[in-house]
């Protein structure tokens, strides 16, 4: 969509330079312009440019092999970001946004579909893999001992050190999160700042559509120009249909160019091997489109329904200054499978959260400056389904289980007690059955006694998981302990597909280091030295 | 997918019912957005899924006096008080697929209502004192 409104020119930082306006010559072959087709060869074919695919491409490109990276979505520079959300959601997202998960409750999964996937809309938060999941891991999923604490430690170290992780600074902490961080603590719930992917961040609390400082180290500005700067090549707007297979190896990719007249086929050779890193969705489905048959293809998708609350106060909140998502509390993530986030949400989406319509919804909108939006995140039991649909899209099903039901009411009464604590006038518990708006603090025992029908929430799906999971056998899993698919072993998924459970904290850093993790194994691996 | 001129005209009457022009709240109203042009925009440029959603989202606002407050009568020949009180009973019903519905035009009509400039400079960048709200009983379910 064109923005109806003009772009703000002031934005368009001219004095700067980002990491995405300087890139090799040649180096980008936008596929809905190029001349097709297009048949090269290249040691290594990676599909999805997003946090999996973007690390597992620069290590490769590091360890000097020729390198393609497959990208359905556009390559949008920082300049071109604009604040507002619905172009946002448009260029950078998959189905405009419009993408939900089908199940007992309509719930929005939302995901980046764009050189540098989701990273380029997430809030770069990073979490490093919690202990007791890959202990759970090695436990239930028997990976004998193939993912540990001690492997993915050097990798964590490296991404922290490449995309300067830290918990946000005074000078961009801002109203809402620093909120959170008072309330949270007055209750026992030991909050912290958020850790988070920045260099420079400003704190326009833009990262939902683009950092338009570039800010945000997202891979669209880093392993992603990195990559090339060491002579990889991208091809974007490619949709990559099937990979090839021949005599049990994957020979390639084939798809085909996202121009206006969808016509043109891209086709990329792979000498060495294809790395798949579309992401949770998409990759189960690719595989299945190329013939590969496992009956764990597709199952176990698991996710972290997000839940969220508004508040509203006398001061100034002003939540349209800060970090994005600032402060957090992970204290309840063992024992009730919940983390407690902030949030700040952009103009255009707060008359969502708002309750009511008409002249009251135009008030509360009005109030929006004095509004706290915090949101609970539940590391939820239930499993879920990824298949193709009859026309070929995406097609997840899940529905939360009455248990993850239980966990999230308790995150939602935990945070309506803090937002009264906290002395707000109005609370918005978003839970059908209860009023919309809450005025006393007496008012949190109905969220106590909240139905727990899915159906009274509204949830939001953004971190997701499984549905090619990770077993040493095939009877168990679809790829082995070095992210092979099982029976081709040139053929490595490394997205979060492969996890065998979701994690309870953020994921990109554990898809991250799980994808460097894996490049590394892959690099060292004898069957590759063979295959080559 | 498109949008046939009289899905439009329900689309204004519904957006502006839910976005009225209020001047305390010194936010521009959906009488004042440019609601065809952004809806036939956003139609060519997502799933036919989500185009088809809307169609009948809009369809089912038109004929909410019916379900909610029993009247034969489409959204567009009432009072704006009851357009929005028709309007809030269904997002508040029930039936989760109704509540839905109007929740979706809410959130896409969204996308158009807090970007226009002066909204958004008012959302964002106005510091002021906290609007007294009405609590009319048409507005409680
Ligand atoms: C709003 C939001 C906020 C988030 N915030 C955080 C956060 O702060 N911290 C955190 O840890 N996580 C966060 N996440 C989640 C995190 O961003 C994702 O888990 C992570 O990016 C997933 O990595 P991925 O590589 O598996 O997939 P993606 O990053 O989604 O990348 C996959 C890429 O593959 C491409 N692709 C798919 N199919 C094809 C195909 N057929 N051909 C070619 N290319 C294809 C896609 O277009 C996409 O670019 C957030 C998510 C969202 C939606
Ligand atoms: S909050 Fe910081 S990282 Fe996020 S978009 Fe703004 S400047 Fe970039």
């Amino acid at each position: 969509m064109t923005s109806p409104y003009p772009i703000d020119e002031a934005r368009l930082y001219n004095a700067t330079r980002f990491a995405d306006d300087d890139l090799p010559e040649g180096s980008v072959i936008d596929c809905a312009q190029a001349r097709l087709p297009i048949d090269e060869a290249y040691d290594f074919v990676v599909i999805g440019s997003g946090a999996a695919g973007a690390v597992a491409a620069h290590e490769l490109a590091s360890a000097g092999y020729s390198v393609a990276i497959a990208e359905e979505g556009p390559y949008i520079r920082t300049r071109e970001f604009k604040k507002e959300v619905g172009s946002a959601f448009l260029k950078l997202f998959r189905d405009g946004s419009f993408q939900a998960l089908e199940g007992r409750v309509f719930m929005p999964v939302i995901q980046g579909r764009c050189v540098g996937g989701t990273t380029v809309v997430n809030s770069a938060i990073a979490w490093r893999t919690p202990e007791d999941v890959i202990d759970e891991w090695n436990a239930q999923f028997g990976l004998g001992g193939a993912i540990t604490s001690r492997a993915l430690e050097p990798h964590f170290e490296a991404l922290e050190r490449d995309l300067n992780v830290h918990a946000v600074v005074d000078e961009i902490l801002g109203g809402n999160n620093a909120l959170f961080l008072k309330q949270a603590a007055a209750v026992g719930l030991h909050p912290t700042r958020i850790k988070r992917y920045e260099r420079g961040c400003k704190g326009t609390t833009q990262c939902l559509t683009g950092c338009p400082t570039a800010a945000k180290q997202g891979m669209n500005v880093t392993y992603v120009p990195w990559t090339l700067a060491l002579g990889g090549r991208l091809f974007c707007n490619y949709r990559v249909e099937r990979i090839e297979l021949a005599g049990g190896r994957a020979v390639g990719v084939i798809g085909s160019a996202q121009n206006p007249n969808g016509k043109g086929t891209v086709r990329l050779r792979a000498k060495r091997g294809v790395i798949l890193a579309a992401s949770t969705v998409q990759s189960p489905n690719i595989l299945r489109r190329s013939g590969v048959r496992n009956k764990h293809l597709g199952q176990h998708f698991q996710t972290h329904p997000g839940c969220g609350m508004g508040a509203v106060l006398d001061q100034d909140v002003n939540m349209y200054f800060g970090a994005t998502q600032g402060a957090e509390s992970i204290h309840l993530r063992a024992s009730d499978r919940i983390k407690f986030e902030t949030i700040a949400m952009n103009p255009e989406l707060v008359p969502v959260r708002c309750p009511g319509l008409g002249v009251d919804l135009v008030r509360r909108i009005g109030n929006a400056r004095h509004l706290a939006i915090w949101v609970t995140i539940l590391r939820s039991q239930a499993e879920g389904t990824v298949s193709q649909g009859w026309t070929g899209r995406d097609r997840v099903v899940f529905s939360p289980t009455k248990s993850d039901m239980e966990h999230v009411r308790a995150g939602q009464v935990y945070l309506a007690r803090m937002m009264f604590d906290a002395g707000a006038r109005e609370v918005w518990p978003g839970i059908y059955g209860l009023p919309p708006v809450l005025t006393s603090p007496d008012q949190v025992k109905l969220v106590e006694e909240a139905p727990l029908e899915p159906r009274a929430y509204t949830f939001i799906a953004s971190h997701l998981f499984g549905a090619a999971r990770m077993a040493p056998q095939a009877s168990g899993g679809v790829v082995d302990t070095t992210f092979a698919v099982h029976g081709l072993p040139n053929l490595f998924l490394v997205d979060s597909s492969v996890f065998p459970t979701n994690l309870g904290v953020n994921p990109q850093h554990s898809i991250m280091a799980m994808s460097r993790l894996a490049t590394h194994r892959i690099v060292d691996s004898p069957p590759l030295q063979a295959l080559a | 997918m498109k949008f046939t001129p009289g899905e439009l005209r329900s689309a204004r009457i519904t957006c502006e019912a839910i976005f009225p022009q209020d001047d305390v709240a010194e936010l521009v109203g959906a009488e004042h957005l440019e609601v065809e042009n952004f809806l036939n925009d956003l139609a060519s440029q997502v799933p036919w899924r989500a185009v088809l959603a809307l169609k009948i989202a809009f369809l089912v606002c038109m004929v909410s006096p019916l379900l909610t407050l029993g009247r034969f009568a489409t959204l567009g020949s009432l009072t704006p008080e009851h357009r929005e009180k028709a309007l809030y009973k269904l997002l508040y019903h029930p039936n989760y697929f109704l509540r839905q519905l109007v929740a979706v035009i809410k959130g896409v009509a969204a996308l158009l209502y807090s970007a226009h400039p002066a909204n958004r400079t008012r959302i964002v960048d106005t510091p002021r004192p906290l609007l007294q709200l009405i609590r009319s009983p048409s507005r409680v379910p």
